[in-house]
């Protein structure tokens, strides 16, 4: 039998996240009723979360809009190779570090270098350069490599890697094993919650980055397909006081709600499809490798 | 544990060298690059025998440059951005190949221009605005123009870009030095007007405004006297948005004007002899005052503070407000409500006065986009070349014959020019020739972009109600002849600081901008009461306007 005050509370708590997930939910209920919505209903602002006048014409546009598909294509290469890449050196950073300093001599001194990375950036012009200079621009290579450690990333496969009894490597090496071997067989089917984490965090990091594609990439068909939704959004709020007939007839052209909204949603649908699959991952992963027992 | 350090120190050694080895290559890759054009290899000869504004060069010439991709949308089938019927026309006719370094999204044109200026590997020809060419002169990265466009600038580019007193030209001359060719497409364009609902003046027999009282009558029966004939009191005379002035629509500056206040403009001051700020001129406080009172009494949307532009013209294309104060190009954001009401109709009226002095019309400095060559680059005049040939296809003689070819059928394709100038207020002369064209029922006249206003205007009197822009930005009765109007009779005060933005201004300005635009909305919303006016002038000085009114006036003396 629940205390009435707990009972309370459960009532409370269940409305106040109720609250929460209509909060999270409307803004997108509402792109998708905008995107199924005629032109002039939107536009008269009578759409909130059920689409009036229905029409599939901006869905139409969408999957006929040239570069909006080789965009989407840009971006699934990108989310293989990038993630494909995140999670291999992660795993071969991370299985040293978490390593007895008195196994690895020098774990310190790479740890720091590492977490030095973290709090620290260059900044956008040195990355820039870097980038140009090593002859990677305008390829799929400046999107990935970069970023190819996620450090963060890195200390958590390491912390979780560290919460596994030492006594299992220590058989594993008396039966023979190396290093590599160990690391294979071993540590990665047992890491496998956080790897499940880390795989969606860098996932929807490399899917939502859309700032080195603007800086980065040298031709709109290279663009991935946030960058390319954000040259849409941004045309509408470029801080200009006054335009040329040209620009606010281009603006005008450019300037399609619906549209927007359908590619909005096309474009979040992946992540929105893939999250069931990760989430019984998720907080084990996250959680695991912060309580050492 | 030696051995192991050892090794350690071996591989750090190894991954150095390395590195070094990495470096060293690139280097030597971009040293390649380079060498060619650097090296003494006759570039006299390359010269063309005479100085003819579209001479050709033979052999042809190389020409990097780097460009956004708002054409793309007006191309034919089969041509883009980078290989079109004007790259085609600069190897043919001119001898120069153009290539682009890198094509974007126009949303995303400054910051990347910005990330290659930081860079440093910058293109023979470039598009940038006043404050990247400011750091490009201080850095002495671009050539000197004075002598090629003295030499090779056609009697008609000249026409177009010294239009209006040399305006275009003056921003982008530092020290008697030409070091660009501004873009200049005319301030008037940016004139602010007021746009009413023409059915709603009729319904409730309004006459049309003469002076500001009438436009604060109109506005006040506008929202109580049931215009949309619903019987409900859900209206409101007119629209604004939480940008106010500092966006682009919605900008109540036609309604300042009226108490001949002129917000975020420089100018003269009552002694003529130095330069002032005008949104903190007491002639602001005025009309504040009397926004206030509008929206104490509803007339303003109360909303207002919280509504971007888009969410703004909803209210205004749900048929729910009749009067807006914006720029020429209105019909394009508040055409929606036509399309839905047979009835509706949106006209232009210009600006008015609240007294018997007469009101002006403010203008902005003109847009500062300029194209600049690279210093070091052989062929500076190339850049006049290819405006000479892009104004001639489109504005001279061989416009009669060639002009669809080079604009397309949608007329736009011209965007896919590498450089381009527009003749500077075309659209008022557009206007006079539609509107007598329309009188005398004969469009033969007409060129082709004036052509396509004028079978506009004919469709929407047909019934097409898509374009009705064309007869209220074009027609007898527009808002390009409220502009020819203002033109006339001289109706119109300018912004006098038209050059990049002073050192203080690149520090304050932003603040100062949103000190602004913070005190305006309170003082609207009747959060502080209107003399709170006196008290953002006196901060606005405080925190750097002082200095930056001290700087714009050094700057305009020179």
């Amino acid at each position: 039998m629940l205390s009435k005050k707990y009972r309370f509370f459960l009532i409370v708590n269940a409305f106040l996240l109720l609250l929460l997930t209509v909060a999270c939910l409307f803004p997108i209920l509402n792109v998708l009723a905008i995107s199924f919505s005629s032109k002039a209903a939107v536009s008269a602002g009578q759409v909130s979360i059920w689409p009036v006048d229905f029409t599939l014409k901006s869905y139409d546009y969408v999957f006929n809009n040239v570069s909006f598909l080789t965009s989407f294509i840009v971006s699934i290469k990108r989310v293989i190779l990038g993630v494909g890449i995140n999670m291999v050196l992660s795993v071969l950073v991370a299985y040293p570090l978490s390593k007895e300093a008195q196994d690895f001599g020098s774990r310190t001194w790479y740890a720091w270098f590492f977490v030095f990375t973290m709090l620290f950036g260059a900044g956008l012009i040195p990355g820039f350069l870097v980038v140009k200079e090593t002859g990677i621009m305008d390829s799929i290579w400046a999107l990935v490599l970069p970023g190819a450690i996620p450090v963060f990333n890195v200390l958590l496969i390491m912390n979780y890697m560290r919460t596994l009894p030492k006594a299992l490597e220590e058989s594993s090496f008396m039966d023979g094993a190396g290093h590599f071997r160990t690391l294979w067989t071993v540590y990665l089917p047992l890491t496998l919650p956080s790897l499940a984490t880390v795989a969606l965090f860098s996932l929807v990091a490399h899917w939502n980055a859309w700032f080195d594609g603007m800086i980065y990439m040298n031709r709109p068909e290279h663009y991935p397909l946030s960058t390319y939704l954000q040259s849409l959004l941004q045309f509408d709020s470029m801080n200009q006081t006054n335009m040329s007939l040209e620009q606010a007839k281009m603006m005008q052209f450019v300037s399609n709600r619906t549209a927007r909204a359908a590619q909005i949603f096309v474009s979040a649908l992946p992540i929105l499809l893939i999250y069931p699959f990760f989430q019984r991952y998720f907080v084990k992963g996250l959680v695991v490798g912060s309580v050492k027992g | 544990m030696q051995t192991k350090k050892n090794k350690r120190v071996k591989w750090i050694a190894l991954l150095v060298v390395a590195s070094l080895v990495l470096v060293a290559a690139c280097s030597n890759n971009s040293n390649k690059e380079v060498n060619p054009s650097n090296s003494p290899d006759n570039p006299s000869a390359n010269a063309p025998a005479d100085t003819g504004p579209l001479s050709k060069y033979d052999p042809p010439i190389a020409l990097t440059a780097v460009k956004d991709d708002s054409s793309k949308s007006f191309l034919p089938e089969g041509e883009t951005v980078e290989n079109n019927v004007w790259t085609k026309g600069y190897e043919d006719e001119l001898g120069i190949k153009v290539t682009y370094d890198w094509v974007v999204p126009t949303a995303n044109f400054g910051d990347k221009m910005n990330v290659t200026l930081a860079g440093g590997d910058l293109p023979d020809l470039m598009s940038v605005n006043g404050t990247q060419l400011k750091q490009l002169i201080e850095a002495d990265k671009v050539e000197d123009l004075t002598s090629v466009y003295e030499t090779y600038a056609s009697p008609l580019l000249r026409s177009m870009v010294e239009a209006d007193d040399k305006l275009g030209m003056k921003a982008v001359t530092f020290d008697n030095k030409l070091y660009a060719i501004a873009n200049y497409t005319g301030v008037l364009d940016s004139a602010p007007m007021i746009w009413i609902r023409q059915d709603w003046l009729k319904k409730l027999n309004l006459e049309a405004p003469k002076t500001m009282q009438d436009v604060i009558a109109i506005a006040k029966a506008f929202t109580n006297n049931d215009p949309d004939g619903d019987k409900k009191n859900n209206t409101f005379g007119f629209v604004i948005a939480k940008g106010l002035h500092q966006d682009w629509m919605l900008q109540p500056t036609s309604f300042f004007n009226g108490y001949h206040a002129q917000l975020g403009s420089w100018v003269k001051d009552t002694s003529g002899s130095s330069y002032v700020y005008s949104s903190i001129q007491p002639e602001v406080k005025e009309a504040l005052a009397q926004l206030q009172q509008f929206y104490k009494e509803g007339v303003i949307d109360p909303e207002f503070g919280t509504k971007d532009i888009d969410k703004a013209l909803e209210t205004v294309n749900s048929g729910k407000a009749g009067m807006i104060f914006g720029p020429m190009y209105a019909p394009f954001n508040i055409g929606e409500v036509i399309k839905t009401n047979k009835e509706a109709d949106w006209k232009a009226y210009p600006v008015v006065s609240i007294d018997a002095e007469t009101a002006y019309a403010q203008t902005p400095a003109p847009n500062s986009n300029a194209y600049v060559v690279r210093k070091g680059y052989e062929h500076p005049e190339a850049l006049i070349k290819l405006l000479n040939f892009q104004v001639e296809k489109m504005y001279g003689e061989s416009s009669v014959t060639e002009r669809k070819k080079y604009t397309g059928e949608s007329d736009q394709a011209w965007h896919a020019a590498v450089v381009s100038v527009l003749p500077p207020n075309k659209n008022v002369k557009a206007q006079i020739n539609v509107s007598e064209a329309l009188k005398a029922n004969d469009p033969s006249k007409l060129n082709t972009e004036e052509k396509g206003y004028y079978d506009g205007i004919l469709k929407y009197r047909a019934g097409d109600m898509t374009q009705w822009w064309n007869e209220r930005i074009f027609g007898p009765e527009s808002s390009q002849g409220v502009l020819k109007d203002y033109m006339d009779h001289n109706l119109t005060i300018a912004n006098d600081y038209i050059f990049a933005n002073t050192k203080t201004m690149d520090s304050k300005k932003a603040t100062l901008d949103k000190l602004e635009l913070e005190t305006f909305t309170k003082i609207i919303y009747g959060a502080v009461s209107i003399d709170e006016f006196d008290k953002f002038v006196e901060n606005w000085k405080k925190l750097g306007g002082d200095q930056i009114t001290q700087e714009v006036n050094e700057a305009l003396k020179k």
